[in-house]
């Protein structure tokens, strides 16, 4: 009971009070880039969850049982993107032999996420302290806060693709019209998004 | 094939150059950090005491089996009850990150004082804790030699008993205060809240208070000590 | 070469600037920009780094081979980011506990990544270098900017010290929809300006 706690504490956290996009400022250039329209919005989510969820089991092992045990921890920045940079690889790879229908609809987000920072943040928290239990994250809460971060990411995208999709139609100050306006809408996204921030889940 | 074994070679070359050169920043670099690290606990404790008291180290083995440091600190050269208190580092859950702070805890069981070692709370909220008062602008204090001055919060901390609950008010910051009103806060054992960050200040009230028995285990392990060498 | 040197200046911190133009390194220049200290820290970290991967990639181009020349960038800009967080935690502690997870994310900001991909792997070192300085530059001008309105909207303050007596400043400006607040405006105020330069 105890541990389904701090993961529904961990989730709620990853995906309302510290939104990755509109709290944490982590993801903004894909956030920026593909929210125009809601199908690759959704399709941009998706792989960002999935490669998030794989990328945290990962480093999580990587950095608990070879950089930590041999005491060489500050190899973490250049071990942690390569093994993000290749599992990004092998992801593509993998689905582009055994499900062409996925490759199909994912394929063309996976090579920008290499440079998504939301992978690399999600990594560097995960070798944190977990601020719900006062503790190092362990394995199931890496994976768990890096799946509902990429969820986190998912909804701020899709909600922001629906938004810009209307403003496409509205009227705007002809100097404020593309990317000013969609830093507008996002600002008022994270007014929205500081009201989650008064949840205490104890 | 051979170009697969190239292409492996150029970039094991490329890898190994770069971790031999992060390896000799590290050599370089750690000692000072680690340095860096001590002073930083050092002159946290030193502002924490009276000037001119002996800090040392020690450690008590609590009921747990986990070793718990702390710092004692003496007024030099006044043999019998010479001890002015003690310091011990400790954390709590703030809004977005564990808050460690090291207090130090009078021979009566009163806050001597109170710092913040490390927070990452929400800048502009949380991050307050860390805010000191001056008078000095942007216009007459750029160039000017900064004073060193307290945290308003942290210094609403002195005189404030650890095994009493600490209260919290939220009619005004400490600092906006006037001194009778400040009196009036220390006597119910009442520190004011950071405007917008009550989760921040709860977080370190609830912290302080939750390590009253941490106090009383020091005082005992401190006095089973004396009585051992008497 | 030298007096190459202004209309580069003018490239980077104007018409090319990374930020506000190109709309690339967002998070970090949203993240820390909310003081003017952690803003001008961050900006000159960038900048080290990519002058110095610039120069590095720029002297390997020949010898990284196509396929694999992505991994090689992201190792040479690792370890200057890596470098770079080391001195920071030895010399400016403070700076280093303020900008906490900002620093390593520098690998993943995609003008160092860009430039080495666009510039440095077609030109000269000196060309290469000097593409690094003006672009970096230009970063930090956009953060020293963003940070600048934000901290003395949202703290009333400047480089840590009260900046108009009285003022109660808005603390949203600090939080995150101020910074999403902030470079919008300043966009938007550019690209007002570009028009009316158009329009004459």
């Amino acid at each position: 009971m105890e541990t389904f706690m701090s993961l529904l504490q961990i989730s709620i956290g990853a995906i309302f009070i510290q939104n990755f996009i509109l709290s944490r400022f982590l993801g903004l250039c894909p956030f920026m880039g593909v929210s125009k329209k809601l199908s690759t919005a959704t399709g941009m989510g998706i792989a960002v969850i999935f490669v998030m969820t794989v990328a945290s089991m990962f480093t999580w092992a990587i950095n608990h049982f070879i950089l930590e045990a041999y005491n060489v921890l500050y190899l973490q920045t250049i071990v942690f993107i390569l093994v993000i940079a290749s599992l990004v690889q092998m992801v593509e790879m993998i689905l582009h032999k055994y499900s062409p229908v996925l490759y199909e609809s994912l394929g063309v987000y996976l090579p920008l996420i290499t440079t998504n920072c939301a992978i690399l943040g999600v990594a560097m928290i995960n070798t944190g302290i977990n601020p719900y239990s006062g503790s190092p994250f362990t394995f199931v809460e890496s994976v768990v806060n890096g799946t509902m971060s990429g969820v986190g990411f998912l909804l701020a995208l899709i909600l922001m693709a629906g938004i810009r999709e209307k403003i496409e139609l509205a009227d705007i100050p002809k100097p404020l019209e593309g990317l000013p306006i969609a830093f507008i809408t996002a600002g008022l996204m994270a007014v929205a998004f500081l009201g989650f921030s008064g949840m205490q889940l104890r | 094939m051979k170009t697969t074994i190239q292409l492996t070679a150029t970039l094991t070359v490329i890898a190994t150059v770069a971790g031999l050169s992060i390896g000799a920043t590290y050599l370089r670099t750690s000692d000072i950090i680690n340095q860096q690290k001590t002073q930083q606990l050092n002159s946290a404790l030193e502002s924490l005491f009276p000037d001119g008291v002996e800090i040392s180290q020690d450690s008590l083995i609590r009921s747990d089996n986990s070793v718990l440091p702390f710092w004692t600190a003496k007024q030099p050269n006044k043999g019998e009850g010479n001890l002015v208190g003690f310091a011990f580092e400790s954390g709590g859950r703030g809004y977005s990150s564990t808050i460690r702070y090291l207090a130090a805890i009078s021979a009566d069981n009163k806050i001597i004082g109170m710092t913040v070692l490390s927070q990452e709370e929400t800048p502009g909220l949380g991050t307050r804790v860390m805010e000191t008062v001056s008078k000095a602008t942007f216009w007459n204090g750029l160039f000017a030699k900064r004073e060193k001055t307290e945290p308003w919060f942290q210094s609403q901390f002195r005189n404030i008993s650890v095994l009493n609950p600490i209260g919290i008010s939220k009619k005004a910051e400490w600092h906006t205060l006037s001194k009778d009103q400040k009196a009036e806060l220390l006597s119910k054992n009442e520190v004011t809240a950071i405007t917008g960050a009550t989760i921040t200040t709860k977080a370190i009230t609830d912290a302080i208070t939750t390590e009253s028995k941490t106090v009383s285990e020091i005082n005992e392990f401190l006095a089973s000590k004396k009585g051992g060498l008497q | 070469m030298i007096n190459n040197i202004g209309t580069e200046l003018k490239r980077g911190v104007l018409t090319e600037n990374p930020i506000f133009v190109l709309a690339l390194g967002l998070c970090p220049s949203l993240g820390v920009s909310t003081s003017v200290s952690n803003g001008l820290g961050m900006g000159l970290a960038s900048t080290f780094v990519l002058i110095g991967s610039n120069i590095i990639i720029s002297l390997l181009k020949k010898v990284i081979p196509e396929q694999v020349r992505i991994p090689a960038y992201i190792i040479v800009i690792a370890s200057f980011v890596t470098i770079v967080q080391m001195v920071m935690q030895a010399y400016l502690p403070a700076l280093y506990t303020s900008l906490g997870i900002f620093i390593p994310l520098i690998v993943v900001n995609c003008i160092i990544l860009g430039r080495a991909e666009a510039f440095a792997s077609k030109n000269n070192v000196i060309n290469s270098a000097i593409d690094g300085l003006v672009m970096g530059l230009g970063f930090t001008v956009a953060l020293v900017v963003l940070s600048t309105i934000r901290e003395i909207l949202g703290a009333n303050k400047l480089l840590g010290l009260e900046f108009i007596p009285g003022f109660k400043p808005m603390t949203i400006f600090i939080l995150a929809p101020g910074g999403f607040f902030t470079i919008a405006f300043v966009v938007g105020l550019i690209n007002f300006f570009k028009m009316k330069k158009e329009q004459k």
